[in-house]
């Protein structure tokens, strides 16, 4: 079902037009939560309460616009106010693999699972111990794989802005493969 | 950094935690009820109407105390419709006081004094910033412009947060604000006169060419960081708990068309309040370029500060024709009167390239500012001005410069709007 139909179905009040919205983005909205979050039940919830927000405000809804971003827009921020209250961070470990091999490395053989399970976790340490935003900007940039400026219009800030907190990550993402590589 | 690589592992990280088969919805539709009704049949005038009486006590405000380099506020205090708070905290032996706030359907802002310790007075500083309301009627977009003023023992400030409104938004916002204030040691500034240091890139990242960080060098309160982060000698959470009447918007949809070298431009909908003006804005691309408009909005007399253009769908390749949605600092006093909206050209970047870097370079120079001008490794390049005569707009000037990195496509296109 295209997205205009649905909200139509919902603006007239059935609520099988939100049935099917959350049927079509639910996996990549709570994906994108979870990323931001780092905790499964708390990005079902987030996603969640996003779609009973889109639920209470249809009316408003303009419907010459795309809901994808509009939606992700509310999935984004309040997974960030989620992350931010729950106070998710991991500090800053020693003993951490080595980033260098992570991102220029040849990738693993997909053979290895182990290896593969080792990287994971060590890309989910360092997304931990990012701020909920600067996590956001990596999500959206490399997950949802938005530019710059599609950023920008998601979040309504200007491009300067998303430019800034993308630096600001990637900063913090090299000082981590320097602390724990030893690199200086 | 192999961003590709970053991208598989955060795919691989997300499909192994959240399975392709996962479901809300059966835990949803116990939460569900019928939805509310978007308040379309109140009357604007009467909600104004008792803000005033609301608001009437609050007549000895004083406003005159700040310096607003922001239209949309300004109008906002001339109407009275700021909220005087004076409320204060002190933490650390920094004393934060909240003196007003305002909110309507397109921003929230809010005004403060600073009294910090001798230790850290002219310290610059960071700040981080919360806004709610125990209702959940609005989310936090952003932090968007302001101002300060003052000496070096009492600052005052302006904070302007976009917003968006829900809408079963009550009447009255009972609200919280919680602010951390980060001070930073201070640093050598490379440019000795003018205001203040001026950074930024440009060149490869879409419309204009790049951003400035030229405002920041007015007597704002230093770096504003996004929310939640703040560096140095952290200080706080100051907590605020408020009431902040909401004013709704006035929607209008004039549906204006408007034709200027074989060019058609829509003017679709505004979005009205005291404060600020959300115009959107359709038109034929002239060619399949990345274009935007040089859009300017005159409330009455008053000319508009363009506070931002977003647009309203993702590009897609063979588009002949794009929607925009311009946000302006523009004051509406209650009062009829008319907005007048042009564009004057449309306007679209140009590849960063060394020959355009250097023609930017150039043109500051032209007016006796001294400027670094690096590569940025493929990314465009950085720029740091370090150097300029006293009275220069620096700001207005790198604004300018960035012209050689624009293309334009000449207008204009008016819209006249009459606003009740």
């Amino acid at each position: 079902m295209e997205d205009l139909q649905s909200i139509k179905q919902l603006k007239s009040g059935d609520i099988g037009g939100l049935e099917a919205l959350v049927q079509k983005y639910q996996v990549q909205a709570v994906r994108t939560a979870y990323l931001i979050t780092h905790d499964r039940a708390l990005a079902e919830d987030v996603v969640q309460a996003a779609y009973l927000r889109v639920y209470r405000s249809i009316e408003r809804f303009d419907v010459r616009r795309p809901f994808a971003p509009y939606f992700l827009r509310i999935v984004v921020n309040e997974a960030v106010q989620a992350a931010r209250r729950a106070g998710r961070q991991m500090p800053l470990a020693d003993d951490a693999p080595d980033w260098d091999m992570l991102l220029n490395a040849d990738a693993p053989d997909p053979q290895d699972e182990v290896e593969a399970s080792e990287l994971r976790e060590t890309v989910r340490r360092a997304l931990l111990a990012l701020s909920p935003e600067q996590r956001a900007a990596i999500v959206m940039r490399y997950y949802l794989d938005l530019s710059e400026m599609e950023m920008s219009d998601l979040l309504a800030v200007p491009t300067g802005t998303i430019k800034w907190r993308l630096h600001a990550a990637r900063k913090q993402l090299r000082g981590l493969l320097q602390r724990w590589t030893g690199e200086g | 950094m192999n961003e590709q690589r970053i991208r598989e592992y955060l795919q691989d990280i997300a499909r192994q935690e959240i399975a392709d088969n996962m479901t809300l919805w059966e835990n949803m539709k116990a939460e569900l009820t019928p939805p509310r009704r978007a308040r379309t049949t109140r009357s604007m005038s009467l909600v104004l109407a008792s803000l005033f009486m609301m608001l009437a006590a609050a007549a000895a405000f004083a406003v005159a105390r700040f310096q607003v380099f922001d239209p949309g506020i300004e109008g906002a205090m001339a109407a009275d419709l700021v909220t005087e708070l004076g409320i204060s905290q002190t933490i650390a032996d920094v004393t934060l006081m909240l003196d007003w706030a305002y909110a309507d359907a397109n921003r929230i802002a809010i005004g403060y004094s600073l009294t910090p310790p001798e230790r850290l007075q002219g310290a610059p500083m960071d700040q981080s910033v919360m806004l709610t309301d125990d209702a959940g009627s609005f989310t936090m977009d952003g932090i968007g412009g302001g101002g300060g003023s003052g000496d070096l023992s009492e600052a005052q400030y302006i904070a302007s947060y976009g917003v968006t409104f829900f809408d079963d938004a009550p009447e009255v916002l009972h609200m919280r604000l919680e602010m951390t204030l980060g001070f930073l040691p201070e640093v050598e500034t490379p440019m000795a006169e003018g205001g203040g240091v001026v950074t930024g890139s440009g060149g490869g990242f879409g419309y204009g060419g790049g951003s400035s960080s030229a405002e920041e060098a007015t007597p704002a309160p230093g770096i504003r960081l996004p929310m939640g982060s703040v560096s140095g000698e952290q200080v706080g959470p100051f907590v605020f708990e408020f009431d902040l009447p909401f004013i709704p918007a006035l929607e209008l949809t004039p549906t204006q068309t408007v034709e200027a070298n074989g060019v058609t431009m829509t003017l679709e909908r505004m979005s009205v309040t005291p404060s600020m003006t959300v115009v959107d804005l359709c038109f034929d691309l002239p060619t399949p370029d990345d274009w935007m408009p040089d859009v300017t909005l005159t409330a009455g007399e008053t000319e508009a500060f363009l506070a931002g253009w977003g647009m309203q769908d993702l590009p897609v390749p063979g588009e002949t024709r794009r929607c925009g949605t311009a946000t302006f600092y523009a004051p509406y006093l209650l009062e009829p009167t008319t907005f007048t909206i042009t564009a004057a050209a449309l306007e679209t970047s140009m590849d960063f390239t060394a020959d355009r870097a250097q023609r930017f370079e150039e043109v500051l120079r032209a007016q006796g500012i001294a400027v670094d001008v690096t590569d940025a490794g493929g990314e465009g390049f950085n720029y740091s001005i370090v150097g300029a005569p006293d009275g220069v707009d620096v700001g207005r000037a790198v604004e300018e410069a960035f012209d050689v990195f624009k293309e334009k496509f000449a207008g204009p296109w008016t819209f006249t709007v009459a606003i009740p």
